[in-house]
């Protein structure tokens, strides 16, 4: 699918295993138990989504997996190794794009490749390549406030995904985007996911959003977060958005819910 | 097709355009009518009331001053102009280096603050006749003078703008492995250069100004040289001509600044706005 040359080669990989994670943050007297010991494992190439309640600690999941952060119990293990920093190996995009205004799309793009010091030409080749996948190849000249919140975003998502990391990690990445672009981020999302091959772990507040990306879905409860549910999504992949109104993926929608009405998170 | 072509293609075609002719005329014809106006009064109160050329000159007068000792005003300002760029340049050095360090180390922070807060609260005006029992008289206090007058402005706006990158955005960065050069280099200094073009453009015009007052303590050459000159021989027409040069200088530095910082920022807000209303 890739047709243009690329930076580096991808490294093979993108496992990630949760092993008994609990997150605890102290501010002097006071503490707060963001995450219950969670454990759950993720395979080289899939797409999870984690969903829950706003405070559920999801945000907290995405950080300790990235290595920004550390647990205060428990381990996650990349691709066999322990995360102790940083990885390197690694996509993210936030809620917010922070895209450098001063920089054009492109350039943008190619921030990641000049921090590792990729080979320059071959950076600019993926990255065009990308935006065209992406659909914002025209704009690559432009400057970041030029364009409208999707195409932020998209750019952001190629900014991520320049490197070939083995995982990408995107944090509640359409939730200030307005509906009709959502559902278009989530078809491109799950397009590009299938022709990258990246082990990707979306944080959402939405089901439907949720389910619609994923090949699995994790529920998570209120604070303390801890898993309530770990859910197949089955469904072929290219998705249309069509698929939303079949009845398996209502089923597994309906199956969330109930979770969260349980929970007390929604009113049945 | 460029993406800035795409967005700037997307308006209707120029040609007669009567916004832009408006614009023009709120922009420069509305300041030149209340100048002629201001002139017309002054010219009038003097002549009506044949006031002294040595207490008040009329417009007329000045100008033409102006004219007669133009080869010596021009010499006057060449000195001021050596002053002012000198000083302005060493301080834009030594703010930004200091700046950087001050930002990139609390311990420099902690040890230099304190005494730039207490430095910067010293009025410079009156420390001016010390300069020449320091370094003498001449061009070498004069620029001091100017260095000191300028630095303040351009050190703490380097500091807010390099404190100033947003830490998502940090983050976000050292997790794609940057160390603290690139994170300089790429993020905190792009991001603060509004800011220090804040504080250069203050700089920037008080460099004039310290320059002149320099000469007035401690130079034999340069506006402020003439001008004190000028006005213990009661030429006041010559004074009048002095500060007109030096305020059309003023000027030419300011909009030198705001130049330098269109072309240096072209994607910052106040850039948008402009490139935004030049296309309405």
């Amino acid at each position: 699918m890739r047709e243009h040359e690329t930076p580096t080669a991808r490294r093979p990989g993108g496992a990630i295993a949760l092993e008994g994670i609990e997150k605890t943050y102290r501010d002097g007297a006071t503490s707060v138990r963001a995450v219950a010991p969670v454990s759950f494992a993720i395979r080289p190439g899939e797409a999870v989504s984690i969903v829950g309640p706003s405070g559920c600690g999801k945000s907290t999941l995405l950080r300790l997996i990235a290595g920004l952060d550390r647990p205060s119990a428990g381990r996650v293990v990349v691709d066999g190794a322990v995360v102790a920093g940083p990885l390197a190996d690694l996509g993210i995009v936030f809620q917010r794009d922070l895209l450098l205004d001063w920089r054009r799309v492109l350039d943008n793009v190619l921030l990641p490749a000049e921090i590792k010091h990729l080979d320059l030409g071959a950076a600019r080749q993926r990255a065009t390549g990308l935006l065209a996948e992406l659909g914002i190849a025209e704009f690559a000249g432009a400057y970041p406030w030029q364009l409208s919140g999707g195409m932020r975003q998209r750019v952001a998502i190629a900014r991520a995904l320049l490197p070939q990391p083995s995982v990408l990690l995107l944090d509640e990445p359409f939730s200030a985007l307005d509906a009709l672009t959502r559902d278009q981020m989530n078809v491109t999302l799950q397009q590009v996911q299938a022709s990258e091959g990246v082990t990707t772990l979306l944080i959402t507040h939405s089901i439907v959003e949720a389910v619609f990306v994923a090949d699995r879905v994790i529920v998570m409860s209120g604070r303390p977060g801890a898993v309530l549910d770990d859910i197949a999504v089955e469904f072929p992949r290219p998705r249309r958005l069509s698929l939303r109104e079949t009845p398996g993926f209502v089923d597994i929608m309906r199956r969330i819910r109930l979770h969260f009405e349980r929970a007390g998170v929604l009113d049945g | 097709m460029s993406a800035d072509r795409a967005f700037e293609v997307a308006g209707s075609p120029a040609p007669p355009r009567p916004r832009a002719v408006a614009r023009l005329g709120a922009t420069v014809v509305l300041p030149l009518i209340s100048a002629a106006l201001g002139l017309g009064a002054w010219e009038a109160l003097v002549r009506i009331n044949h006031w002294p050329t040595y207490l008040l000159p009329a417009p007329s007068q000045v100008v033409g001053e102006i004219v007669r000792e133009w080869p010596l005003l021009l010499g006057e300002l060449g000195a001021t102009v050596l002053a002012s760029a000198a000083g302005f340049v060493i301080a834009l050095v030594l703010g930004l280096a200091a700046g950087a360090a001050i930002a990139g180390s609390r311990t420099i922070d902690r040890m230099l603050t304190p005494w730039l807060v207490i430095a910067h609260a010293v009025p410079k005006v009156v420390i001016a006749p010390l300069f020449l029992v320091w370094f003498g008289f001449g061009l070498k206090s004069e620029i001091l003078f100017v260095v000191t007058f300028t630095f303040f402005p351009i050190i703490v706006n380097t500091v807010v703008g390099l404190n100033a990158a947003d830490p998502e955005l940090l983050q976000l960065v050292r997790a794609m492995g940057a160390d603290r050069w690139q994170i300089l280099r790429k993020i905190r200094f792009p991001n603060a250069l509004p800011t220090i073009f804040a504080g250069i453009k203050i700089s920037v015009t008080l460099a004039p100004v310290g320059a002149v007052i320099g000469e007035f303590v401690a130079s034999n050459k340069g506006l402020g040289h003439l001008l004190i000159q000028a006005v213990g021989n009661m030429e006041t027409p010559l004074a009048f001509a002095a500060v007109t040069v030096f305020s059309v200088f003023g000027v030419g530095v300011w909009k030198l600044a705001e130049l330098i910082e269109r072309v240096a920022l072209p994607w910052h807000a106040s850039q948008r706005e402009r490139r935004q209303t030049s296309q309405s």
